[in-house]
């Protein structure tokens, strides 16, 4: 092992990897016998073993269940999926693992699959919409399927005299609502029919409330867009466009369509179906007031082929820099593009890059930030997986500007197909000449690493990353020196954010003007969101800068589902705040956010509905804010902890009078006393809610919860529209309702873990919420 | 660069942090997780100063001083901010400044520095901690009420420690010398003080004034001083050589005594005013029509006496003890004579009377389960020794150094060099201010290493971790976890003995609070104590499991 990955200080954290890629956690002797045999001191060891969360210190289970609680799913109830598994598996209180030693429960930050959100991962599958009751025909399906192999990258059924392109997503979200197994099925039928297909995976399309989705393309003809495909559908959809080569095959086909018909009840209509070609009607409206800029060509690049990346446009721009431009030329337009970072801070990108390329030094790195850290985005994750040559085109392009020779991609532990992607991507280019020590023949060099994070959701604080890929303790440090004058071991520095960079290659083909004339006052270009949470059609976006907050949610995101009302609008995640209904014009533009008490964020956008408590979720934002905290600083450390023990109290119906007082003085001297963007933003998600929900706060103290979502102020009752069908009884995990055949069920309030299970399954609607002493 | 700071210019052409900028103007800024000679840190967030210029506040350990700042260090909003930061820090923060027998002992003596002092042997520097806040002790710790053993942590465990015997040892093995241990006295301030009366009070007034460089002339009536020691306990009367000998030690501070003398009769009190710039009347209970006789104006009560000063309504005439209030324990003449005097000193100063003002005092509260006996575990597990003769001798010496050992050293080690502590009675502030839901629970780890490490003193400042990887410890101090579970301690859960080799020294001299402090004794053999968790660890092949990883570690790995 390190004989493979090295014995240097800065290999730390990959050969923590490793070893617990081999034994599931870090075993003391192995930790001992590293620092015996490499360089690595032993408080190098424990201090960073027990910084990062992915590693574990305890011995685990066969299988390890990781139940996202990202904002996504924490609003989708992630909590109660998380118990609810832990009691289908009998996992006592306190403890994490199985008797038989076959399951481990754990809670992770964010998978990145908003839209499917309450989304599960057992080892290396990714369950999307995972309801409580859900959750034993999850572990049930985990236990029954045998592990597949990806698929990914060794795609493309090259036929010859192909009629048309089916091309599929299967990106990390797109697989958790199924599409591994439509993808098969798809090159499978292809297969068995002798279909004029080439099927294709391609980049994601954003479209994630319709995951699986299959887009079918017949040349010189029109493109559909086929939308939660089942794999049953798949031999339908494709005869629908193609028909079978030979005779043989294609009556074969026709036998297998008839007797399907007429084995099924009913004729087979598709699910939700775009048409590219045919304008008008509600759906169109998400693809059509969208600008793609960095996602350009969304759904159609395949993102592990190079060729087709410079069939559109690719490694132009690069071209353009390295033959006709110099550092100067470059940094002037991106200058004049108003490009700010998109990481969230939204500094001007031209002018760090001119401080990045002033600083003296004989050696100077550039970094792309991909540790992206709210709960509730996924941007990046998207841009990493379906465009990560444009990532590593726009970086090259900054390293020549800067004149960097050496970088990092920083991308976190959670995006593991993202990684794969780009470590292909780095070595395809250093093949083709785009990457290495004679770039395009210009002698130009550039030498590209990827470290993979371990879980520090600080680390997306520049001196924290940079400190994490010294294989330290991502902790921040004081700034000035900044990274541009000191970063990387010493070095002059440029990190930008993965979504700046994708934009990069644009702006120069297109030039800065082009760019500037999206958005509004100071915030130019496009944007990309996560658009997530109660949404009818969430996913990955990108808007010109300016497009109101309301447009978002109603126009692109279909408004809010079942009848249920917007209450606001969180931007910025555990840094950012909440954007009430009322105030949901506000333009998309860093400004005019910030004035309403959010943040632009790096593009974390989660929709918020009537039933959901605002006190729960300026806690829940406190949780994670204390957790990740890196607990340098005495404000972020303690404050944070305080400030989490009064929220948990107000929603357990506990709150003391005083206690939002004190909550505002915490914040105020947190915000003061802390020297990272972590802490600084830390009080956000409380202050802003306070600002406009007080009165929920309020009733807090006297004991209620409004939106009734606050387990302990509710509690479940059923009406007299029960007609006693036993169905509650039979799905409630706890025995809280006693069977009682065509009579009205009671729930034994003492029993009710309020999963809400009951309510999600009752076939009339006769169980509802109140407050507990209702 | 030129700046100023606190309103003093300041030029250099030198790179300096702000701090460095301040020490070189002789300003000084309150700094923790900074140590000079060490790399900055910026964590604890005490220093942070202000630039007028901007508005905006910096840390100035990290900080570089730059052209144009004009840096306010102790503007109003600093000073706010830096209390706030340690209220926080108090929050999280587990331990006793001061053993609760201190605490509650009114007159506040060292309790457990006498102990140990007396364990050790060093008997000269026992009776000097007990008479720098304890007058007469010989003659009061035969009748003391003893609040401190009640307040004694041990009480909770078997019995309370033989506090008053212990303290009566101290002084009678004082006074049976040739010379006794005279208390320092500071430099005369040439102001005369008269009291009237040489019982409890008003020799406890001489004897804190004396200390304080003021001459006082002690009035009794009677040929003995002691007034109710004397008189009051008829079953054990005071054995002359006592007297005698106390009576030498308060001459011997320089306060002059005169018996038989009483005043309004031998002498008038306008007289004592006339010759001295404060009168005390501490004359035991006396009749109204004595008092108006002389000159005292007097209620139907009694006389009217400011209770928080001991002021009375006669220009620089105070009074105390039974004469105010008849039948409080002696202890209390003794409480209010140290009050008294502290605010006579600031009246002859021109200061405003505040009387004794106690230093910031960190307090752990109810113990947790489990705390009462890491406690114990520290201490001699024998039970309470009595004196075989109470009435003349007490303790016999080898008993008192054993009765000694029952104590659970509940003070902090670092109670008098803690930068947490000064501050924090600097600034004012408050321990119950961010109070949290419910505290950690405490530690003490003394693996016969250099040092005592309590961790739940440990304000993260990672000094501890800086010096040991500045000297190369192999298994330096480290930081474990993160957040607010984030911990000091040794690498690889090591021993702390093994992680502090070289350093333990200089690590306790770094560690701005008491979470490091000296080992002042390594283990003797009834300290068999190893923390929970510990006593598995060293085997390897334990180790393996998921019990014998230490809680912190196993919080830390975000499960």
């Amino acid at each position: 092992m390190v004989a493979k990955i090295g014995k240097r200080s800065e290999d730390l954290i990959p050969l923590l990897q490793a070893i617990q890629k081999k034994f599931n956690y870090l075993p003391p002797a192995a930790l001992e016998r590293l620092c015996e045999i490499t360089e690595i001191t032993p408080d190098a060891a424990t201090g960073v073993s027990t910084f990062y969360s992915q590693f574990r210190h305890y011995p685990v289970g066969k299988h390890i269940i990781q139940t996202c609680i990202g904002t996504a799913c924490h609003v989708s109830g992630a909590n109660i999926v998380d118990d609810t598994m832990r009691q289908h598996l009998k996992i006592a209180k306190g403890r994490h693992t199985t008797e038989d030693g076959k399951f481990t429960t754990e809670k992770v930050a964010c998978l990145g699959c908003c839209m499917l959100a309450p989304v599960v991962q057992i080892d290396d599958v990714i369950y999307g919409n995972v309801e409580p009751w859900k959750v034993q025909k999850t572990i049930t399906d985990f236990l029954a399927t045998t592990q597949k192999d990806g698929g990914d990258g060794q795609d493309e059924s090259d036929v010859q005299s192909a009629m048309g392109d089916v091309r599929m997503c299967v990106c990390s979200s797109c697989t958790a609502g199924g599409a591994d197994e439509v993808y098969s099925e798809l090159r499978k039928v292809v297969a068995e029919l002798g279909l004029p297909v080439r099927v294709r995976t391609v980049g994601c399309s954003g479209i994630s409330f319709q995951t699986p989705l299959v887009e079918v393309a017949v040349y010189n003809e029109s493109h559909y867009r086929y939308g939660r495909v089942k794999v049953g559908e798949v031999r339908q959809l494709l005869l629908k466009h193609f028909r079978p080569a030979n005779w043989l095959k294609r009556t074969g086909a026709r036998v297998y369509q008839l007797l399907d018909d007429l084995l099924s009840d009913e004729a087979w209509t598709p699910p939700t179906r775009f048409s590219k070609d045919v304008r008008g009607g509600d759906d169109l409206r998400y693809v059509d007031s969208q600008v793609r800029l960095t996602t350009e060509h969304a759904g159609e690049l395949n993102p592990v082929n190079i060729e087709d990346y410079i069939a559109h446009d690719g490694f132009k721009a690069l071209e353009m820099c390295l033959k006709d431009l110099t550092p100067d030329d470059i940094i002037k337009t991106i200058l004049d593009s108003g490009l700010r970072g998109r990481g969230g801070a939204g500094f001007p990108t031209g002018t760090k890059w001119g401080f990045a390329q002033k600083a003296e030094g004989d050696l100077k790195y550039i970094i792309c930030n991909g540790d992206e850290g709210d709960p509730g985005a996924f941007m990046d994750r998207m841009i990493l997986e379906s465009f990560p040559f444009r990532v590593l085109e726009g970086m090259i392009i900054a390293a020549y500007a800067v004149g960097a020779s050496e970088g990092y991609l920083y991308i976190r532990a959670e995006y593991p197909l993202a990684t794969e992607r780009i470590e292909n991507a780095i070595a395809v280019c250093e093949e083709r000449g785009y990457l290495g020590d004679n770039i395009l023949g210009t002698g130009m060099r550039l030498k590209l690493h990827v470290i993979e994070g371990a879980g520090a959701f600080v680390c997306g604080e520049e001196t924290a990353l940079m400190s994490a890929i010294e294989g330290g303790r991502g902790m921040p440090r004081f700034r000035p020196p900044f990274p541009a004058q000191a970063g990387l071991w010493g070095k002059p520095t440029l990190i930008n954010n993965v979504e700046t960079l994708a934009t990069i290659s644009w702006i120069i083909r297109n030039g800065a003007e082009k760019f500037h004339a999206y958005g509004i006052g100071k915030s130019r270009g496009t944007k990309t969101f996560a658009l997530a949470g109660k949404v009818n059609r969430g996913g990955l976006i990108e808007v010109p800068m300016g497009m109101s907050i309301h447009k978002i949610v109603e126009e692109i995101g279909g408004g809010i589902p079942d009848g249920r009302k917007l209450k606001a609008v969180l931007m910025g995640g555990p840094s950012g705040g909440c954007i009430p209904a009322r105030m949901c014009d506000v333009p998309v533009d860093f400004e005019a956010i910030k004035e309403v008490g959010a943040i632009m964020g790096s593009g974390g956008m989660v929709v918020l509905d009537d039933t959901d408590c605002m006190v729960d979720i300026a806690r829940y934002f406190m949780e994670f804010t204390q957790d990740e905290s890196c607990g340098k600083c005495t404000h972020c450390r303690i404050g944070t902890k305080r400030m989490l023990e009064i929220l948990t109290r107000l929603c357990n119906g506990q709150g003391r009078k005083g206690d939002l007082e004190k909550l505002e003085t915490l914040a105020g001297i947190t915000v003061e006393g802390s020297l990272c963007g972590l802490g600084k933003t830390a009080p956000n998600p409380v202050s802003s809610s306070l600002l406009y929900y007080r009165d929920e706060y309020e009733a807090h103290i006297n004991g209620q919860c409004p939106s009734k979502k606050c387990m302990p102020l509710i509690r479940y009752d059923i009406t007299d529209t029960c007609f006693g069908c036993t169905r509650c009884s039979q799905f409630c995990p706890t025995d809280a309702i006693p069977m009682n055949p065509y009579h009205h069920h009671v729930i034994q309030d003492e029993l009710c873990t309020r999963c809400d299970i009951c309510l999600q399954v009752c076939p009339v609607d006769a169980i509802h919420i109140v407050g507990k002493d209702q | 660069m030129k700046l100023t700071i606190d309103n003093i210019e300041f030029e250099s052409d030198e790179e300096l942090t702000i701090y460095q900028a301040a020490q070189k103007v002789g300003v000084d800024i309150p700094v923790m997780c900074y140590k000079e000679g060490y790399d900055y840190f910026t964590s604890c967030m005490m220093c942070v100063v202000k630039d007028k210029k901007t508005g905006r506040q910096h840390p100035a350990c990290s900080q570089q001083a730059l052209d144009g700042m004009e840096i306010d260090t102790q503007c109003e909003e600093i000073r706010e901010a830096r209390k706030m930061t340690l209220e926080l820090l108090l929050s999280d923060h587990i331990g006793d400044c001061e053993a609760p027998c201190q605490r509650v002992c009114p007159v506040h003596m060292e309790v457990p520095k006498m102990i140990r002092e007396i364990m050790d042997d060093q008997m000269e520097d026992a009776i000097a901690t007990v008479r720098l806040d304890l007058p007469i002790p010989s003659m009061l710790e035969r009748h003391c009420n003893a609040p401190c053993e009640t307040g004694c942590r041990r009480s909770k465990h078997d019995e309370g420690l033989a506090i008053r015997e212990l303290a009566r040892h101290a002084g009678d093995w004082d006074l049976k010398r040739e010379n006794p241990h005279i208390p320092a006295v500071k430099e005369s301030t040439g102001k005369k003080i008269a009291i009237v009366g040489g019982g409890p009070t008003g020799l406890a007034s001489a004897h804190y004034l004396a200390q304080l460089g003021h001459a006082c002339t002690v009035y009794e009536k009677s040929d003995r001083i002691g007034g109710r020691i004397a008189t009051e306990f008829e079953k054990a009367p005071l054995p002359d050589w006592i007297h005698d000998g106390e009576l030498k030690v308060l001459r011997g501070m320089g306060i002059e005594v005169h018996l038989n003398t009483e005043i309004g009769k031998d002498k008038g009190l306008s007289e004592l005013q006339e010759g001295s710039d404060m009168v005390i009347l501490a004359c035991g209970a006396t009749d109204p029509e004595v008092l108006q006789a002389m000159g005292m104006p007097v209620t139907e009560k009694g006389m009217k006496v400011n209770m928080k000063t001991g002021a009375t309504e006669v220009e620089n005439v105070f009074a105390g003890g039974s004469i105010v209030k008849p039948k409080q324990p002696l202890i209390k003449s003794f409480t209010t004579a140290k009050n008294l005097s502290a605010c006579i000193d600031e009246k002859l100063r021109g200061e405003p009377m505040v009387g004794v003002v106690e230093k910031y005092n960190h307090k752990m509260g109810r113990l947790l389960d489990g705390e009462l006996e890491i406690f114990v575990s520290g201490a001699n597990p024998i039970g309470r020794l009595h004196p075989e003769d109470i009435v003349e001798n007490g303790f016999r010496h080898d008993d008192a150094q054993k009765e000694g050992e029952r104590c659970m050293h509940c003070d902090c080690r670092k109670k008098d060099n803690c930068k947490l502590r000064d501050y924090s009675d600097e600034y004012g502030a408050r321990q119950a201010a961010f109070n949290g839901e419910e505290r950690a629970t405490h530690e003490h780890v003394n693996q016969n290493a250099g040092a005592v490490y309590e961790p739940g003193k440990c304000i993260k400042c990672g000094l501890c971790v800086r010096v040991t990887e500045a000297e190369g410890e192999d298994f330096g101090f480290t930081f474990v976890g993160r957040g607010f579970d984030l911990k000091t301690g040794v690498s690889l859960n090591k021993r702390l003995d093994e992680g502090l080799v070289k350093v333990a020294e200089q690590v306790v001299e770094a560690c701005p609070t008491g979470a490091l402090a000296t080992n002042e004794k390594l283990m003797p053999e009834f300290l068999g104590y190893l923390p929970p968790g510990l006593k598995k660890l060293p085997a390897k092949s334990e180790a393996d499991t998921e019990e014998a990883v230490p809680a912190s570690t196993e919080d830390a790995s975000g499960s």
